[in-house]
């Protein structure tokens, strides 16, 4: 259940994750994420559009893994110690969400969100629902919806 | 506005599309009884519309509520006899219930949709304003009562009502009364005012007539308080007699009870004459009748086929189906799963304390127990999507109705077998094609009425659909005593449209001919009519079935009639399989889509691959078969391996010379990153269609079909036979076509389950030559000859079974337990002088003990040349049956395999390894020939059951003998060719495809090269018949596949013979 | 209580409540000067009635059967939905001249 007006909820803070895909801070709302996990084993999908980079076992059911990064426009990842795979809720079903590195949770005031910018940071605003001031940085606040919208 | 509570809405919903569940087949039904008017039925769908157009009224829908009430009108009238319900009145229901089944899926916006046709129709037939349909009017009795009454003292005045009406209330169970009292006395007196007074009584019942004797009373001048002011009352009501007087707070001589109407008649006095105007039959009752009611008969002249404004016509063909997301699961089944669960905990917590303990051996007592709870939950819960196939059937007597109607055609259909069930899946799934089919029956099958006559045939003609189950699949069949299909139109026309050639024609029986039917492209433009649907041919009902991993076949006799039989899997989810790898990951390949697997060795790559065109191709058995590699198919990256882990990866680089970077992108090993070089092996070049075959590699070829279409799917390695479960792939992959699924391996990772018939589209794979139609047919053939095993089948505990090859049991025969002798824990019995031991199965498998009964089975096998005794409990079973053996689940020592027989799991007992466990010291090693030279003995096994060849390869091997595998007779005939310098025995199956065992074995014994060889044929079933046939052909010795100690023995001396004859 | 109105040719006769009691010897006696008189039309206003007795439809009844006598007219307006009811219920509303 996206927010889709951050603002005119009543005054109540959130907790958001936050991680980093290529240079850009980007933030989910704590309670849409399930777990974050490192890498492990993942059979890949051929034929599969560029942006999925397999498919996993997650107790059970079979989780596709997204290079989040990727699917926003940005160029591949690298895979590094750092990069985890974050499994989130969307729709009713399980996805995963390769990132570079994961960031410190920042709760998020809605009086400090604004409405995202044309582009943070090479990737485009429409995947934004807004972006948090938080001290010196631009947190942008990821709308799963258009995110994870499968093209074609 | 509608209500706003979801779930009170959504209980309304449910219980509404329960009213209107049967419904369709109660309207269709009263309209069979006619005028014999079923009261209970019709009761029936009255209170369905009443109810949900009650709760219509509660929850806002006015839509709803409107049509179910003036359902409820026409249905009130049809049950007071008023309306018979005829064709249009029937129609008219019909289609209301349509729309407001439409209504009720659709809640929401059901005051959105437009019902005001419908209303119109159901109005015209209640208000009797149409000319549709016969009614029974009500003479209502224009003013012929006479205004005044002849006033005699002793005349009462009369009651001027309805002889119906009265009738009617009787019917509905009410008692007539005549109340006689008198204002005055009976009600001024008691202070009641008049209003108060008639209130009470209409509250109670109804006031049929009530009668006052104005003139009686006189004039103004003269009246006087004191004087009688009667008053009668024809009173209707379901309170009783001995009740009546309380409400009339009257004594009881002043009411007066009516039995019937004829009782009636000396209460009236006025004669009514018959109304000139109507032509009608006189009253049969007493000739004394005030009102003469005539039920008018209106003879309908023959309804003309073009209707009056009636509703559009049925848009039966793109009306979709709306399934149910929610199951009825009987209670029974939930109490088994309760149990099952019940017991994988205790289980599970055995599990745990054995792991803290490190005891090996309970390890795996418990993991066999945990396997088989686990087996029996999967079962379980499969049954809870098994739903009865009626759920679908109950559609069809609409359909076969109103189809027969529109094209003047007379059909039955009748239904057996409504509560066979089916998964869900596969019922929504199939309900598509069977509606197919049975329209199919309809407009092609079933002749019109005429040509039925002429052909000496009932004018009406019979659709039989029927579900039974029969060796573990469900099966469906679509009969109808029709005109049935030429076989050699049929041929002809599919030789015109170039699927096969003149010369298989030829070949065809009658059989294969009415089979063509279902090839792609093979509807005709006289076949397809507006009505079945244009270009829905079989051939998409053969591919739908074909996706459930069901089968459908077609017999047909021209003049007599058709029978179409569907063959499903009780379940889709969990499917047989075969895993295979390519490019280092596995796949898995459902085997209802597996033909045969195909290994052409090294040496024959270059002779037996060729390229027709730009596609490469395998001879197989005289034809060819197209290749599509699964790594193309896929486009899978080129692979390289690593050498660190032994790890094929994906490979970037553009050239061989590339350096790999360090990171690789899939795997993160972090020892990686301290390795300076990683050195890498690339296993082969795969790209594009410049590839040439390894002169040293093998090739693995999957043979499989799509529809009719089959081609050889080339992969790495060929892995297991699985029983796996499918799961479905996210979103973002549900788009590939080349999956259907995937599925998690034992090893916790993901294979991803290929969609055979896709992968043929993605490669734009068409047929080579239209010989690739004639493999349906060879395929056809070859299915006939299928292994079928003869097997007893037994229990112990009463709910395990266990079977066994019925060729090693001796005889069976049953003993008192009390008769059972026990030596420590040996058991024996006394048995024809001796003492025959007795085995108990668990005694050394894992299973509940055998049952507590007085009487008990004993199985007598020959084992290491002694007789013993199996004991087990009934019922015993002797089958044939085709099997597909399980070899490793539940296996142990023991147990052979498992297999599904009869629906249940069944364990395939191996009597050796039991009876070896309990008295090894009975076997002595068996002795083997030694052969010349260095070498071992190899035999050549031509067997085609992978089970069994397995099985038997593994005791050959346990042997010491070297095995040379083929999997029909042909295989066989070439192994032979290419390595009889090897070949020491040949051991073969008969029924095999291609070449059966007798024609390798006339074909072995008639070439000089190799009739020195002796043959051992194998044969599950041994009869006279088959041995005598052997005889001929030269077999040397038979044996039954299982009988391992037999068989072992056979060739043992069979050898012994050869070498002495040699030597 | 009994409102009489007399008009040219008509007489009105309107009972304050119910016809029940006392009132409906008030309207029989009306009623009978009426008759006695040789008026021509006679309404009864019923406007104000709910109910009625025994008595009061008696009277209502014969005073009906003198005036049909009689030639001249009584006719009965205002009556409310329930004793229009009431009247069909027993077969009266023809009976009677209602409006």
């Amino acid at each position: 259940m996206e927010r889709k007006d951050f603002n005119s909820k009543d005054n109540k803070t959130t907790e958001l994750t936050t991680f980093y895909l290529g240079d850009a801070l980007c933030g989910i709302d704590i309670r849409k994420i399930q777990e974050i996990n490192k890498l492990i084993d993942m059979t890949r999908v051929p034929q599969a559009p560029d942006y999925v980079l397999g498919v996993l076992n997650l107790r059970g059911e079979i989780v596709t893994i997204i290079d989040l990064g990727r699917k926003l426009g940005l160029s591949p990842a690298q895979i590094t110690s750092e990069s985890r795979n974050i499994i989130i809720n969307h729709r009713g079903e399980n996805v995963g969400l390769l990132v570079d590195r994961i960031g410190d949770v920042v709760e998020a005031n809605e009086k400090k969100v604004e409405p995202a910018p044309a582009n943070l940071e090479d990737i485009q605003g429409r995947f934004f629902e807004g972006v948090l001031k938080d001290e010196k940085v631009l947190v942008g606040i990821l709308n799963l919806d258009e995110a994870l919208k499968s093209e074609e | 506005m509608i209500i706003e509570d979801e779930e009170t809405l959504q209980m309304y919903v449910e219980e509404s599309r329960e009213h209107l569940a049967d419904i369709e087949n109660d309207i269709l039904a009263i309209e069979e009884c006619g005028e014999n008017i079923d009261e209970e039925l019709v009761n029936k769908v009255f209170r369905a519309a009443h109810s949900i157009k009650g709760g219509a009224g509660f929850m806002g829908l006015n839509n709803i509520k409107e049509l179910s009430h003036k359902m409820e009108n026409v249905l009130g009238m049809i049950r007071d006899g008023k309306l018979t319900p005829n064709a249009e009145i029937t129609n008219v229901l019909l289609e209301a219930s349509d729309v407001l089944r439409e209504m009720i899926n659709d809640v929401q916006n059901s005051n959105e949709i437009d019902i005001s046709e419908h209303v119109t129709a159901l109005n015209a037939i209640s208000e009797g304003t149409t000319l549709l349909g016969e009614e029974k009017q009500q003479t209502e009795q224009p003013e012929v009562k006479d205004e005044k009454l002849p006033k005699t003292a002793d005349t009462k005045p009369s009651f001027d009502v309805e002889i119906d009406r009265v009738s009617k209330a009787i019917q509905k169970g009410n008692f007539i009364y005549i109340v006689d009292c008198d204002l005055l006395s009976d009600v001024q007196a008691k202070n009641k005012t008049l209003g108060e007074f008639i209130s009470s009584i209409n509250d109670c019942g109804e006031i049929l007539d009530c009668v006052i004797d104005t003139e009686s009373l006189g004039t103004l001048e003269i009246y006087s308080d004191s004087q009688p002011f009667p008053l009668r009352i024809l009173f209707a009501s379901i309170i009783e007699p001995d009740l009546i007087t309380t409400v009339f707070d009257l004594d009881e001589g002043k009411i007066t009870t009516i039995k019937d109407e004829s009782e009636l008649s000396s209460f009236f006095e006025k004669q009514k004459e018959e109304p000139p105007e109507e032509a009608t039959q006189p009253e049969k009752k007493a000739a004394k009748k005030p009102v003469e009611v005539k039920p008018s008969q209106e003879v309908p002249s023959k309804k003309p086929d073009t209707k009056p404004a009636k509703s559009k016509p049925r848009p039966q063909d793109t009306k979709p189906i709306v399934h149910e997301t929610s199951l009825r699961v009987h209670v029974q089944l939930l109490d088994s799963l309760m149990n099952l669960a019940g017991e994988l905990v205790l289980s599970r917590n055995q599990l745990l304390q054995a792991v803290g303990s490190g005891d090996q051996h309970q390890l795996e007592v418990i993991s066999q127990r945990i396997d088989m709870i686990t087996s029996d939950l999967q079962e379980a819960i499969m049954l809870t999507r098994m739903q009865p196939v009626g759920n679908i059937f109950n559609k069809f007597p609409r359909v076969v109705r109103d189809l027969a109607r529109k094209l003047g055609k007379d059909v039955e259909l009748q239904l057996e077998g409504k509560d066979v069930e089916l998964d869900k899946t596969i019922i929504e799934a199939i309900s598509d094609p069977l509606t197919h089919l049975v329209r199919n029956a309809v407009d092609h099958g079933i002749e019109s009425p005429e040509d039925r006559i002429k052909a000496g045939k009932d004018p009406k003609g019979t659709v039989i659909l029927r579900a039974y189950h029969e060796a573990g699949q469900v099966n469906i069949e679509i009969a109808d005593d029709g005109k049935g299909l030429d076989p050699e139109v049929l041929a002809n026309k599919a030789v015109d449209k170039g699927l096969i050639a003149e010369e298989q024609a030829k070949v065809m029986s009658d059989k294969e001919k009415v089979n063509l039917i279902f090839y792609p492209g093979f509807s005709t433009a006289e076949q397809v009519t507006d009505v079945s649907g244009r270009g829905v041919g079989m051939d998409v009902v053969k591919t739908n079935l074909d996706k459930l991993g069901g089968e459908v076949e077609l017999d047909s006799m021209p003049g007599k009639g058709t029978t179409i039989k569907i063959k499903l899997p009780l379940t889709l989810t969990i499917i047989p399989s075969l895993l295979v790898s390519a490019a280092g990951d596995k796949y898995a390949i459902p085997q209802i889509n597996i033909e045969e697997l195909l290994r052409i060795p090294a040496s024959q790559v270059k002779d037996r691959i060729e390229k027709v065109g730009n596609a490469e191709v395998v001879r197989l058995r005289g034809q060819l078969l197209p290749l599509v590699r699964l790594v193309d198919a896929l486009d899978i990256d080129r692979v390289y391996v690593d050498k660190k882990d032994g790890q094929p990866k994906p490979d970037r680089r553009k050239s061989i010379a590339d350096r790999r970077s360090k990171t690789s992108p899939y795997f993160f090993d972090e020892e990686q990153e301290k390795d300076e070089s990683t050195q890498e092996v690339f296993i082969e070049r795969r790209s594009g269609i410049d590839r040439r075959y390894h002169a040293s590699s093998a090739v693995n070829i999957v043979v499989v079909s799509a529809g009719p279409l089959k081609y050889g799917l080339v992969v790495d390695e060929l892995h297991d036979s699985e029983e796996i479960v499918v799961k479905p792939l996210g979103r973002h992959i549900k788009k590939c076509k080349g999956y259907i699924g995937a599925t998690i391996l034992g090893d916790g990772r993901v294979a991803l389950i290929l969609d055979i018939p896709n992968i043929a589209k993605m490669t734009n794979l068409t047929s080579v030559d239209a010989s690739d139609r004639a493999l349906e047919v060879s395929r056809a053939a070859a299915k006939a000859s299928e292994d079928v095993q003869s097997l007893v089948i037994f229990r112990n505990a009463e709910d395990e079974q266990f079977a066994i090859p019925l060729g090693l049991v001796q005889r069976i025969e049953r003993v008192k337990r009390n008769d059972i002798e026990a030596f420590g824990n040996r058991k024996t019995i006394q048995y024809r002088g001796r003492n025959l031991p007795l085995v108990g199965i668990e005694e050394v498998v894992e299973v509940k003990p055998i049952a507590d009964h007085d009487e008990l089975e004993v199985i007598v096998f020959k084992i290491a040349g002694r007789e013993v005794g199996l004991l087990a409990t009934g019922p015993i079973d002797v089958i044939d049956v085709a099997i597909q053996v399980d070899a490793d689940t539940l296996k142990q020592q023991g147990i052979l395999g498992s297999s599904i027989i009869n629906g249940h799991t069944t364990l395939m007992l191996d009597i050796y390894g039991l009876v070896q466990a309990l008295y090894p010291s009975w076997f002595t090693e068996l002795k083997t020939v030694e052969a010349e030279g260095d070498k071992g003995i190899t035999i050549l096994l031509a067997e085609d059951s992978n089970f069994f060849r397995a099985q038997v390869r593994k005791f050959l091997e346990d042997e010491g003998y070297g095995v040379i595998e083929a999997e029909d007779g042909l295989v066989a005939w070439n192994s032979l060719q290419e390595r009889i310098d090897e070949i020491d025995l040949v051991l073969t199956d008969i029924e095999m495809p291609n070449m059966d065992g007798f024609a390798l074995t006339e074909k072995i014994k008639n070439d000089s090269r190799y009739n020195h060889l002796p043959v051992i044929a194998l044969t599950t079933l041994a009869d006279d018949e088959s041995i005598e046939k052997g005889k001929e052909v030269g077999v040397d010795d038979y044996q039954i596949k299982l009988d391992k100690e037999r068989l072992l023995e056979g060739i043992y001396k069979v050898l012994k013979g050869m070498s002495l004859a040699k030597g | 209580m009994i409102e009489v109105t007399n008009q040219e040719n008509e007489v009105v006769l309107k009972p304050g409540g119910n016809l029940t009691g006392n009132t409906v010897q008030e309207l029989k006696e009306e009623f009978l000067k009426i008759l006695a008189d040789e008026k021509g039309t006679v309404t009864l206003d019923l406007e104000n009635v709910e109910q009625i007795d025994p008595a009061g439809l008696a009277v209502l009844i014969t005073a009906q059967n003198s005036f049909n006598e009689k030639g001249t007219e009584l006719s009965m307006t205002n009556a409310n939905g329930e004793l229009l009811e009431l009247f069909g219920l027993i077969n009266l509303e023809r009976f009677f001249k209602l409006d």
